[in-house]
């Protein structure tokens, strides 16, 4: 396995992230409003709100931090190394299991906003 | 020869000369006068930047702690409408709490599956997946047998 492959292997995870992630904040969009159009004003209401009202804000500082500290830290290889599992490839998972954390994190201020801003 | 004559009178008039008087302070004698330094009072300037940096900073806190109790109240608020509405409608909480579970399972069964990356482990998912189901179904059941509960609170 050469370079090239390896970088397009890891392209093609990071991309397969990025869906699965897309697909779980539809779906936890989709179970706050309860239908498919008001998922996707909610996603485009809460993506909005994220950067404008001050809960959002925090929030968002909070994650930034949080990764900022993490790197600074350099608690992510450990935090990669330990999702790791005993068949993992070995192309770029220090990035992706901790992208995967941090998305999870980003993704629980989301729906936060969403239920905050929904209530108004 | 007028015109060297004129440009040395000049010259001579031109001549600055800085003389040491006692107790520090120093004069200028230009053009046979004595003409006074002035010196910057840098006490006030100071005191001026200082009222000035208070009241800046004081402006500042008020902001900061107008906009944090806002955002306490906006919080408060909200937790006291999610105590109201698990306390109205607890078959509700139940069954959102279960579904969001199943969501983060399911996602961490795929992370696993796709990319072999470890979130949960697979097997307390799947238990955890059945496990949501059943509560579930419990709360279901439960506001079916009830049906007066009200279901948007």
């Amino acid at each position: 396995m050469n370079l090239k492959d390896v970088l397009n292997l890891a392209t093609i995870r990071l991309l397969l992230l990025v869906v699965l992630y897309m697909a779980l904040a539809f779906a936890a969009a989709f179970l706050v409003e309860r239908s498919l159009t008001g998922a996707l004003k909610g996603l485009k209401m809460a993506l909005k709100a994220e950067f404008t009202t001050d809960v959002g804000r925090m929030n968002f500082v909070s994650v930034f931090l949080i990764t900022f500290l993490t790197i600074f830290l350099k608690l992510h290889e450990m935090v990669a190394e330990g999702l790791k599992t005993e068949h993992a490839t070995g192309t770029g998972e220090p990035v992706i299991g901790f992208l995967i954390v941090i998305g999870l994190l980003f993704l629980g201020s989301l729906v936060c906003v969403m239920l905050l801003e929904r209530k108004k | 020869m007028a015109d060297d004559a004129y440009g040395e009178v000049k010259e001579e008039q031109k001549v600055v000369t800085v003389l040491p008087v006692t107790g520090g302070r120093v004069f200028r004698y230009r053009l046979g006068r004595p003409v006074r330094l002035e010196t910057p009072d840098y006490s006030s300037f100071k005191a001026t930047v200082e009222s000035a940096m208070e009241s800046a900073v004081e402006k500042l806190k008020v902001e900061i702690a107008v906009q944090h109790e806002q955002t306490r109240a906006e919080v408060r608020a909200s937790r006291r409408d999610v105590l109201g509405a698990i306390k109205e409608s607890p078959v509700e909480y139940v069954k959102i709490l279960c579904e969001f579970g199943v969501l983060f399972l399911l996602f961490s069964l795929a992370i696993h599956f796709t990319l072999k990356i470890e979130l949960v482990n697979p097997t307390f998912a799947v238990f955890m997946l059945i496990a949501c189901g059943i509560y579930w179904g419990m709360a279901r059941l439960k506001q079916k047998r009830t049906p007066n509960e009200n279901p948007q609170a």
